[in-house]
């Protein structure tokens, strides 16, 4: 691009260039590429400004009205306790259990889809299956999570609705990312490997596993952050508020912390009462969700790393 | 890729020969394999299943036109008619599509074709941020300050619009519209662009007339999941876009969505009731929307990831 900035003899070449539409150019091809590139360099500069502006707000805010007496206590609102320690603990809960379910569910799928299967119409409706899984709203999954665990299957409103309905929900970026990264080992290393004798399932579960548990785990730890944001998907089948207890028992509602946050909303006290534990509750969310991220990203770098020396 | 294919098929004809030879285990954990894979395709089958099995009630209990077409949805009258959230959501997405299409499109242009090195290498982990932060954060601090600001400073009487949760919106589909029209614009072949060069035409010439061109059937796919991913949205348009369960196209007055009429109705309704039905109604119809429009944007990436398989890259 600098190259080009540099020599002005083109714009007089570009006369012929421009005579061959027959149209009167307002700008010639240098002036307008100029526009172009900061036209599509503005619109990146926006995003950075967009995600600029909403994390120093949540940051600064979040920081401000940090207390360590609301982070340890329980939630009484009729006393003035607005304790954030039963969601952080229901969330850490519900992430945990969810993914202990969808991780080698998601797993063992996308071993099939990437090791066992030659394409065909029924991997490929499981493909497209999986896509649309992804793309049902939370929302949707929630009221399927009550119609089936909560209401058909008797479950009530308990942590264990919650884990299978949330499963549900974090199946398809499992599957996906531990795909990727099954796909990403060399074939070399299953062919050296049938060379050896290994039969199919060793090849996968001694050569093609280890070097793909990275990719795999960064899946997990996304799915984990994405799991610990999710309100819509758990409102319905245990995400409750209880007062003066940290935990209800696996056959009880929880509390979690978006749905902590949608409480406070919704809450008779107004913003005067619930503000600052508002933006600590959202402070102390994002900050879970990120360090999930930033987890996963460590973890995901250091393997591209390691990929260099194949 | 199409390579890659090709060998891992040669591979698992190999194994074949294996699995004659020790058949039972094999076969069996073929077996647990294939129902793990098929587990999505059962959920996908069951949700679907679920809400019809409640919501086809509400056919013989209200009717069907006027459950689609009513204009109102008042729980109190039992009027139980969806046509303005429909409205709602369809007003809330396409305010979200004209300011994320643009942007979307230009900062994947950016990205792909021009950005050095190290921008790309930041930009990144910005796009997976603004993708990880949860919905109802976003909704939080959209009422914070957008809302705020329009009733503040603007003199709204209520700053919970559908424009409000429209413009939210589209911060949150940006990710999806960027990755996705960024791959496609990447998959352009470098011989259209070598071609444009011979020619004399300038970078921006390229980009503009050759390179857009050629993967718009990938960018309209962007488009459309990302249209997928903001009518499901739910928390957002719950904070920000206050409600109005009846019919009208004020992008300035408060709306509901599907989403966020079922989140705010299904708690107050009791089980096996008319308006139970009328809402897992209306999760069959979001349902049906959502897999259409998935549907169509997955056949577009499909269809044009196979244009360019044979070109060289």
């Amino acid at each position: 691009m600098t190259k080009e900035k540099s020599d002005n003899s083109l714009t007089e070449k570009d006369v012929s260039f421009d005579d061959l539409p027959k149209r009167k150019r307002l700008l010639n091809p240098k002036q307008s590429q100029k526009i172009g590139y900061s036209m599509l360099l503005s619109s990146i500069i926006f995003i950075v400004i967009v995600l600029g502006v909403f994390l120093g707000y949540i940051i600064i805010n979040g920081l401000k009205s940090i207390n360590f007496k609301f982070i340890f206590s329980s939630y009484n609102p009729t006393v003035g306790r607005y304790g954030l320690f039963p969601s952080i603990m229901g969330t850490f809960l519900l992430i945990i259990g969810s993914i202990a379910i969808a991780a080698p569910l998601g797993l063992l799928a996308a071993i099939y889809l990437t090791e066992y299967t030659k394409g065909g119409i029924i991997v490929s409706i499981i493909d497209q299956g999986i896509n649309n899984l992804a793309g049902v709203p939370s929302v949707v999954i929630g009221v399927f999570g009550y119609a089936l665990f909560s209401v058909y299957l008797k479950m009530g409103s308990s942590m264990i609705a919650a884990w299978l309905t949330l499963a549900c929900m974090l199946l398809p970026t499992i599957i996906r990312t531990s795909q990727e990264a099954l796909r990403s080992v060399p074939r070399t290393y299953r062919e050296g490997s049938f060379a050896l004798g290994a039969t199919k399932w060793r090849t996968i579960r001694y050569v093609v596993l280890p070097p793909a548990l990275p990719g795999i785990t960064t899946g997990i730890i996304l799915s984990l952050g994405r799991a610990a944001g999710e309100t819509a998907a758990v409102l319905f089948v245990g995400s409750g508020v209880f007062f003066n207890r940290f935990f209800n028992g696996f056959s009880g509602t929880f509390m979690n912390l978006p749905n902590f946050l949608l409480t406070l909303y919704r809450s008779a006290g107004g913003w005067e009462q619930v503000g600052d534990v508002m933006w600590l509750t959202a402070f102390v969310l994002i900050l879970i969700v990120f360090s999930f991220n930033a987890v996963a990203i460590v973890i995901r770098n250091r393997s591209e790393k390691q990929r260099g020396s194949y | 890729m199409s390579e890659q294919q090709q060998t891992s098929d040669d591979l698992a004809s190999d194994e074949e020969t294996i699995i004659a030879i020790g058949k039972q285990k094999i076969s069996f954990q073929h077996v647990v394999l294939l129902l793990a894979a098929s587990l999505s395709v059962i959920i996908v089958v069951l949700v679907f299943i679920f809400t019809v099995l409640e919501g086809y009630r509400i056919i013989p209990e209200y009717g069907f036109i006027d459950f689609l077409f009513g204009h109102e949805w008042d729980s109190p009258h039992e009027q139980y008619g969806i046509l303005p959230m429909i409205v709602g959501t369809i007003l809330v997405v396409l305010i979200a599509a004209v300011i994320a299409i643009p942007v979307g499109t230009m900062a994947a242009m950016y990205l792909s074709e021009i950005a050095p090195e190290i921008v790309r290498k930041i930009m990144k982990p910005i796009i997976e941020i603004l993708a990880s932060i949860p919905s109802i954060i976003y909704g939080f601090i959209g009422w914070r300050t957008l809302v705020l600001f329009l009733q503040n400073q603007l003199g709204f009487k209520s700053g919970r619009t559908a424009f409000t949760a429209g413009v939210v919106l589209s911060i949150m589909i940006l990710p999806t519209i960027i990755t996705i029209a960024d791959d496609s614009l990447k998959a352009v072949p470098r011989a259209y662009r070598e071609g444009s060069f011979a020619l004399g035409a300038t970078n921006w010439q390229t980009i503009r007339k050759v390179v857009l061109p050629a993967s718009s059937s990938g960018l309209t796919a962007a488009y459309i999941l990302g249209f997928g991913r903001a009518i499901g949205e739910t928390m957002a348009v719950y904070f920000l876009a206050g409600g109005g369960k009846n019919l009208q196209w004020n992008i300035f007055r408060g709306v509901d969505t599907l989403t966020s009429l079922i989140l705010k109705q299904l708690p107050e309704a009791s089980i096996g009731s008319v308006e139970y039905h009328a809402i897992f109604g209306a999760a069959c119809v979001l349902f049906l929307i959502t897999f259409c429009v998935n549907l169509i944007g997955d056949l577009l990436i499909r269809r044009f990831s196979k244009k360019f398989r044979g070109a060289s890259k």
